[in-house]
């Protein structure tokens, strides 16, 4: 029998009553977090319902109290098998019932969270700052790891700034020298660290102790997760992200993913005297002596640091779906306020669950679906290694020419057609071999133009990865991207290289966001394992099973005949793959009508694997 | 801190359509505990139920207990099957029913916000029978202080609610169920008695060991028991008993009147009943077979050199047979009890069963679904079956 509780009370049901359960598969869904709902919920109007619920009246007249039509603890059962929980709303009532639904556990944090951003919740605050190698630290064990950056911009508008010089190779191959303005803090920030974040001690140690110098922990990506979701009462029971087990793990890009910030957590102690300077008013037309605090000498102490201000401002649910589509994992919702973490990879190649013996009627089939899938990844806008360079160039697909390495490798292309673009990966950077105006000088420093052919820069990536063939684009967004990267002077040794103004306790109030980005250094051979493209790139690894799949999709529905133990387990298990005699098939969507006494036909929509 | 279950005894055996209600007591949350929930774990050892194990949780009331109702977890469709042909007297089957261990654990958010998860002393087995009986009597055994299980299977009574001294053909395959009351096997010992006319009566019994896990299928049919029809000078057998007592219990005696008067037809149907039993009735009333079918039609142009016998209209036919049967005349003890047919989901019909080795075997499904079942004026009745065939 069906029974409604709302906080351990059973509502009173009439004998014709019925609702419909709709539950969907994360794995299916790149636009939303998809939740289970109960509709059609018609509770009749008596007296023990009264006591429970209230009367009717009071919801017109506290119509804009929103609370008083909610009912958390709310739990439909079949048979004493929990189907759904979550929160009652009431969306009207009169004399002889209430209209209303049922929000599931994952609909009520959305709602909670929706206004609000990862950093507004309650993280761990005056978390002690443990100094070590970069090899010390792992995302198993630890929160954080120490990776350098170069961030040549870190220390751009904080303090005063003064002049230096700045040696450059001029046309004829001399080495010149030019007075350039930069802060204070920029030059000793190059001068004691080469302008690297985490900048390495003889002993690989991080430097903690040189004016300038920055320090800042990366959050694990793991941890990121973990943290986000117990802080709102979720907990992660299955986690295909954890790569603990798998062999060669070390080798496996997906190991100590690194969120990346722009945060110092080297505190500066300001030592300050009074001084008078003289200012112009604009009011008085003269200048006029105002008393201000001058720093005088500044100490720099590391010592403990708050978790939020090394995440980036992103909402719960943006930084969810934003991981789904990056790194193509489903997070899976479930009743007991526990998620899976589903490698949509691994689903395919699953053993499926067979529920032929419950299938009733014929499978019908849709359309099929014959798209190109765009990956789009945000890149962030303030940071300079993108910045105005980056341009979308998705209706140029045809002119790609293979990638290369490096630009070099690009000049040694022989017969390039005109128009061919280029990605050189090592860059990141789009090259058009075009029709050039090149400005030189004679002899005599007259400037002269030269028409000429040859590679120019025309955009930045992340480029848009497509894959498909199909002139209809469907897009997967995500906000999550990776910071560009350069080669280093030794062997395989790469960096992230950003260029960003930074952010420190003492300018707060003048706070430069930062995207949500990702890091990887679990691969020393493969630096380009967050970008798209290549053979060890992100879709190659992490999407070349699904995509060809999803690409060609073909949807079919279907009937079932279920008990409802095996509607409970189908629903908690909806990510996994299903057969019939027909096939196997991954479902999208289920929709059952439930009545007192009976479960009516459920209804699967999905794709054929 | 501590959870622990009660108010179901292990080896009990329980009846999935009901409430199977297990109460959970908890010592109480850890303090600083927030988000306490209390846990049931339904394994099934059988491997019978889909889905297994199942995991429930509730918050505890005030008192610190909760009852979970497990009955929905393990009301999944069992593969009923019956011996047909008959071929033995006693045949165990280990997967009408359902085995299950129970553990029960708890949830909690501690005070550093993790969550924490401890799972404490099973309690098994739990036996399940696929079946339902009504609320009234329900209600009848919780004022008696008893329940199914108590009133049922530890009484050693055979799963039938079919009336004693029913009238049965010769050749009717009647069936009889037993569950061995205890986990640990033991031997039970039948005894049938076959009554002839000339007050002559022949006793067979039958040792088999039963299990705990299983349910037994006991064939009364003369021929498997090894009871003769006929015995010296043209004598009858009349009528036949069945009684079985092992591990302290002794059942209540069963009698079967044989009607060797002839009769329109042979027909006999086999129902699983709400005790987790199969029963089998003899109709030999009239029997009218019939068709249901359900078409689509589909026309065509006439072809360019039309012939008479061309078909412009295609049609695609489902055609499913239909039988219309009196149950022929019974007590009113008998038709009351057909209450339980008009309940099952899976019924069977042997027909044209005069000869069992030539009737045939057809899976149907019971259409009526508002009769009167007696008449209070009469002492004899009899009722139309509406069957379709269940393909």
């Amino acid at each position: 029998m069906l029974t409604i509780q709302v906080n351990h009370r059973y509502l009173l049901l009439p004998p014709d009553f019925s609702l419909q359960l709709r539950y969907s598969n994360p794995v299916c869904y790149f636009d939303q977090v998809p939740g289970a709902r109960g509709v059609g919920i018609e509770i009749p109007n008596n007296k023990p319902n009264r006591a429970i619920l209230g009367n009717p009246q009071r919801f017109a007249k506290h119509s804009l109290d929103k609370s008083s039509r909610k009912f958390p603890g709310t739990n439909i059962r079949f048979s004493g098998v929990l189907l759904l929980s979550g929160s009652l709303i009431i969306t009207s009532a009169d004399k002889e019932s209430y209209s209303a639904w049922l929000q599931s556990d994952l609909g009520v944090l959305g709602e909670e969270q929706r206004e609000k951003f990862i950093t507004d919740l309650d993280w761990p605050t005056e978390v002690p700052f443990r100094n070590g190698t970069q090899s010390e630290f792992n995302d198993t064990e630890d929160i954080y790891g120490l990776r350098t950056v170069m961030n040549r911009t870190f220390w751009d508008g904080k303090g005063k700034e003064a002049e230096y010089p700045e040696t450059y190779i001029d046309e004829d191959g001399d080495i010149q020298t030019k007075m350039e303005t930069q802060t204070v803090l920029s030059a000793e920030f190059r001068k004691n660290c080469f302008y690297t974040v985490n900048a390495l001690n003889p002993d690989l140690t991080v430097i903690t102790d040189k004016v300038g110098c920055v320090v800042s922990p990366f959050l694990y990506l793991r941890y990121a997760i973990k943290e986000a979701l117990r802080l709102n009462k979720f907990f992660i029971d299955r986690n295909d992200m954890n790569v603990d087990d798998e062999e060669f793990s070390f080798f496996n890009p997906l190991k100590n993913l690194m969120v990346y910030n722009n945060f110092n957590i080297m505190k500066q102690i300001l030592t300050t005297k009074l001084e008078t300077v003289w200012i112009y008013s604009n009011e008085l037309f003269m200048y006029i002596p105002i008393g201000v605090k001058e720093i005088t000498e500044i100490e720099w102490d590391i010592n403990t640091f708050n978790v939020k201000d090394l995440l980036p401002k992103i909402k719960l649910k943006d930084f969810i779906l934003d991981i789904q589509n990056f790194l193509n994992f489903a997070f899976h919702f479930k009743d007991d306020n526990t998620l899976d973490i589903v490698d949509r990879e691994k689903v395919i190649d699953q053993v499926p669950v067979d529920i032929d013996k419950y299938h009733v009627g014929q499978w019908h089939s849709g359309d099929q679906v014959d798209v190109t899938l765009k990956f789009v990844s945000e890149y962030d806008k303030d940071d300079a290694m993108f910045g105005d360079d980056f341009h979308d160039l998705s209706h140029r697909l045809s002119d790609y020419g293979d990638m290369v390495e490096t630009y070099e490798d690009l000049l040694e292309i022989e017969d390039p057609k005109i128009g061919e673009i280029r990605l050189v990966r090592r860059e990141n950077r789009v090259f058009e071999y075009k029709w050039q105006i090149i400005s030189t000088e004679d002899l005599l420093r007259y400037e002269e133009q030269i028409d000429a052919l040859g590679w120019e820069f025309i955009a930045n990536g992340p480029q848009p990865f497509h894959f498909g063939e199909s002139p209809e684009i469907e897009e997967i967004h995500t906000g999550l991207s990776s910071p560009s990267r350069r080669s280093g002077d030794i062997g395989f040794s790469w960096n992230h290289v950003v260029m960003q103004k930074g952010n420190v306790e003492l300018s707060k109030t003048a706070w430069n966001d930062f995207t949500f980005r990702l890091m990887c250094y679990g691969d020393v051979f493969n630096s380009e394992a967050l970008n798209w493209e290549g053979d060890a790139g992100l879709f190659k690894r992490r999407w070349k099973n699904f995509a060809p799949f999803w690409k060609n999709r073909l949807p079919v529905s279907g009937e079932f005949y279920f008990p409802v133990s095996v509607l409970s387990f189908v629903k908690n298990n909806i990510t996994e793959k299903f057969a019939t005699r027909e096939g196997t098939f991954l479902i999208k969507d289920i929709e059952v009508e439930i009545s007192l006494y009976h479960i009516g036909v459920t209804k699967i929509e999905g794709f054929k694997l | 801190m501590a959870v622990t279950l009660s108010g179901i005894e292990p080896a009990s055996t329980h009846l999935s359509g009901n409430p199977i209600l297990v109460k959970a007591t908890t010592t109480g949350a850890p303090a600083g505990a927030s988000h306490y929930k209390m846990l049931l774990k339904i394994t099934s050892i059988n491997n019978v139920l889909f889905g297994s194990p199942f995991v429930d949780g509730q918050e505890p009331n005030a008192d610190n207990s909760t009852e979970f109702d497990i009955s929905g977890y393990v009301d999944q469709p069992l593969p009923y099957t019956f011996s047909f042909p008959l071929y033995q007297f006693i045949i165990g089957y280990a997967y009408h029913i359902h085995v299950v261990h129970l553990k029960p654990g708890e949830s909690y958010i501690d005070t550093a916000g993790n969550r924490q998860e401890n799972w404490y002393d099973d309690l098994q087995p739990i036996i399940i029978l696929s079946g339902k009986i009504d609320e009234s009597e329900l209600s009848l055994y919780s004022e008696q202080n008893t329940n199914w299980f108590e009133a049922w299977v530890e009484t050693g009574k055979f799963l039938t609610r079919l009336p004693d001294h029913q009238s049965i053909h010769p050749n009717q395959p009647v069936k009889l169920w037993v569950k061995w009351p205890v986990q640990s096997n033991g031997v039970a010992v039948f005894t049938v008695k076959g009554y002839y006319s000339n007050g002559h009566f022949e006793t067979i019994t039958y040792e088999p060991i039963l299990f705990g896990d299983h349910v037994f299928e006991i064939n009364l049919h003369p021929g498997v028991v090894g009871l003769d029809y006929v015995i010296q000078d043209g004598h009858r057998l009349m009528r036949y008993t069945v009684q079985w007592s092992g591990g302290g219990i002794t059942s209540p005696l069963m009698t079967y009147d044989i009607d060797w008067s002839p009769k329109l037809n042979c027909n006999f149907l086999l129902y699983v009943n709400p005790i987790g039993g199969i029963d089998c009735i003899w109709l030999n009333g009239a029997c009218d077979p019939g068709f249901n079918a359900s078409m689509i039609e589909a026309k065509k142009p006439q072809p360019k050199e039309p012939k008479r016998r061309d078909h412009t209209v295609e049609v695609s036919k489902n055609t499913r047979m239909e039988w219309k049967i009196n149950t022929g005349y019974k007590s009113r003890e008998e038709m009351e009890a057909l209450i339980d047919l008009f309940r099952s989901e899976k019924v069977w019909l042997l027909h044209n069963a005069e000869i069992l080795s030539e009737a045939s075997l057809f899976p149907v499904i019971v259409k009526n679904s508002d009769n009167i079942l007696t008449n209070w004026d009469s002492d004899i009745h009899d009722l139309d079956l509406d069957l379709i065939i269940a393909h």
